[in-house]
């Protein structure tokens, strides 16, 4: 739903895209807030929902040594995501839709002048991505967790930002640098209470990373050509 | 001229607009839009009261819509003032506890200036990140507000908690370190509102704002490189002093939140105290179209939201504070939707040919 907010907004009317992605976020900062005290009458958490995702155990993946212990076992929304990858990859490299949403990152007027709408393409682009973003969400919400808690997220959309860039805005990449990530997150939970390091120098090192990974890759990655720029047909405005 | 009320035509649609929707929010929540507003309204302007704290609730906005609006005005959006401002409050509430023997002529300013540099170094951090490794701001500036909350949360419950208290919190500031309250210079305001004179040094921040963009060498410096950077470097202007500048002096308007928070309201440093200026600071920046002089009218606005929103909140339990987050983010995305206009108007055009 946030998603066709924005795009709307970013490709019809040309706005500026980080800033209508800002004006999102703080909608969203307080709409979910304001939901769940109309709903449920309580503005910073809804009431617990069952477990809607028990964590599966897979058979024959139990059985592979040491990897089975760290593959098994989890919510199979965490497996889902592992398809997502592929998928997204697969859609990307081979499907004639990913090489046109491609086209329109890179060379939207190439795509115009082939008969195809920029516009659509672009829409589907962000639509998709929106909900990838829910979805994520909802793992946190329902299955990592068993509730909504305001804030909840604690930076994971931005984290998201600096895994794309390490990623170099491909798929496969952009997974292991979410692996990365997690890594960092997971560390600073195991961290956390020992060697008597303060809680919150260990919370900030997710934050650090993704300052000095931007600052050391930026060189190296090179974003979609046409990516953040409102499209307008040959002539419309220059 | 025309111009301008086109400019205050499409504002007021916005506002409107942002208004409407959240009515429709209100009605699917079951309560009676018109009674949640007029109580809104009521709140707002029903009383002496109700306008002072108006602009009580004003005075942070217009520092963090200045600093919003004038990292952008160099081409940067710093998102960052939520962590400049509590860097910069937990530097003042330091030398405010610490210095007590000082007298209020030397101390007062020189807690203003510490929080002006703490808010300003941390808001450079990203500018310094922006010059010399071309990291994009907005990403930066939020880690960093990750970073700064983190820190001043350590600070206020580890070395600097006032010992024996229950909630993380810095002992009180010296009395020579307090700002005095409204009231005690015109004795006809009521007591109970904690107006204090930094929503005077507030406006003089904006003034001074717009002087050193419009009238300045290193103001026509910062508008160049927000304008074309490519064009300012070849024209010999240092990107990276422009860049590490515009921040510092960015972050210097978020720390100095401080003046009303620390030395003019709490008298020291509260964990969390913010309620989000620092975000808030984005859509004021916006409404004001980044003029320092418009942030003060887009903070006031802001300002009488957020007392209606909280006298909303007391009366209604289906309905939250959370609101203002709402209407706020309504807002900005009806104001940076402009375009809107235009392209209904070429529309038009086109159907009447």
């Amino acid at each position: 739903m946030a998603s066709l907010i924005h795009a709307i907004i970013t490709i019809i009317f040309r706005a500026d895209q980080i800033i209508s992605g800002i004006g999102i976020n703080i909608l969203a900062l307080g709409l979910p807030g304001l939901l769940s005290s109309t709903m449920f009458g309580t503005p910073s958490s809804t009431p617990p929902v069952v477990k809607w995702f028990k964590p599966v155990n897979i058979s024959w993946i139990e059985r592979i040594p040491i990897a089975g212990e760290i593959f098994s076992g989890h919510s199979i929304l965490v497996y889902f995501s592992f398809i997502v990858v592929v998928i997204t990859f697969v859609i990307f490299r081979e499907t004639r839709f990913g090489l046109r949403i491609i086209a329109s990152g890179e060379n939207p007027s190439a795509l115009e002048v082939a008969g195809i709408s920029v516009v659509k393409y672009r829409f589907y682009g962000v639509l998709l991505s929106g909900i990838l973003g829910g979805a994520g969400g909802a793992y946190l919400s329902i299955s990592h967790g068993t509730q909504f808690i305001k804030n909840m997220s604690a930076g994971r959309g931005y984290i998201a930002l600096a895994a794309l860039i390490l990623g170099k805005w491909k798929p496969v990449p952009v997974f292991l640098a979410c692996l990365l990530f997690g890594f960092a997150d997971a560390l600073q939970i195991r961290l956390q209470g020992k060697f008597g390091i303060p809680v919150e120098f260990i919370q900030m090192i997710p934050y650090i990373l993704t300052i000095l990974i931007l600052a050391g890759f930026i060189g190296k990655a090179i974003p979609p050509k046409a990516s953040g720029k409102p499209y307008y047909r040959g002539g419309e405005k220059l | 001229m025309k111009k301008y009320l086109k400019e205050i035509l499409f504002l007021l649609i916005s506002i409107c607009g942002a208004f409407f929707i959240s009515g429709l929010i209100i009605l699917f929540s079951g309560e009676h839009p018109s009674e949640v507003f007029s109580i809104f309204i009521e709140g707002i302007f029903g009383s002496t009261e109700g306008i002072l704290y108006t602009l009580f609730f004003s005075t942070p906005l217009i520092f963090t819509g200045l600093s919003v609006a004038f990292a952008l005005k160099g081409g940067l959006f710093n998102i960052g003032a939520e962590g400049q401002l509590y860097i910069g409050s937990m530097a003042a509430a330091f030398v405010g506890f610490t210095l007590v023997n000082f007298p209020p002529v030397v101390l007062i300013p020189l807690t203003i200036l510490v929080s002006i540099i703490g808010g300003g170094l941390w808001g450079s951090i990203a500018g310094f990140l922006k010059a010399k490794f071309g990291s994009h701001e907005v990403i930066n500036t939020i880690m960093l507000n990750f970073i700064a909350i983190s820190l001043v949360g350590y600070l206020s419950s580890g070395p600097f908690k006032n010992p024996g208290d229950q909630i993380p919190q810095t002992p009180l500031i010296s009395e020579s370190a307090r700002i005095p309250e409204i009231h005690t210079i015109f004795p006809a305001f009521p007591e109970t509102v904690p107006l204090n004179i930094s929503f005077f040094i507030a406006i003089f921040s904006a003034i001074f704002a717009y002087v050193l963009l419009k009238y300045t060498k290193l103001g026509y410096e910062i508008r160049s490189v927000g304008f074309n950077p490519d064009a300012s470097r070849l024209s010999g202007i240092s990107l990276i002093k422009i860049n590490l500048l515009t921040m510092f002096i960015s972050g210097a308007f978020a720390g100095m939140v401080s003046i009303n928070e620390v030395l003019g309201y709490r008298y020291r440093f509260l964990n969390n105290f913010s309620p989000g200026y620092g975000y808030f600071g984005i859509a004021v920046a916006l409404l004001g179209k980044n003029h320092p002089l418009g942030v003060i009218a887009s903070a006031i606005f802001f300002g009488a939201i957020s007392r209606g929103g909280l006298l909303v909140d007391i009366h209604s339990d289906r309905i939250s504070r959370d609101v203002i987050f709402v209407i706020q983010g309504i807002i900005i995305l009806f104001v940076i939707s402009r375009e809107l206009m235009s392209v209904i108007a070429k529309r038009k055009k086109y159907t009447a040919l």
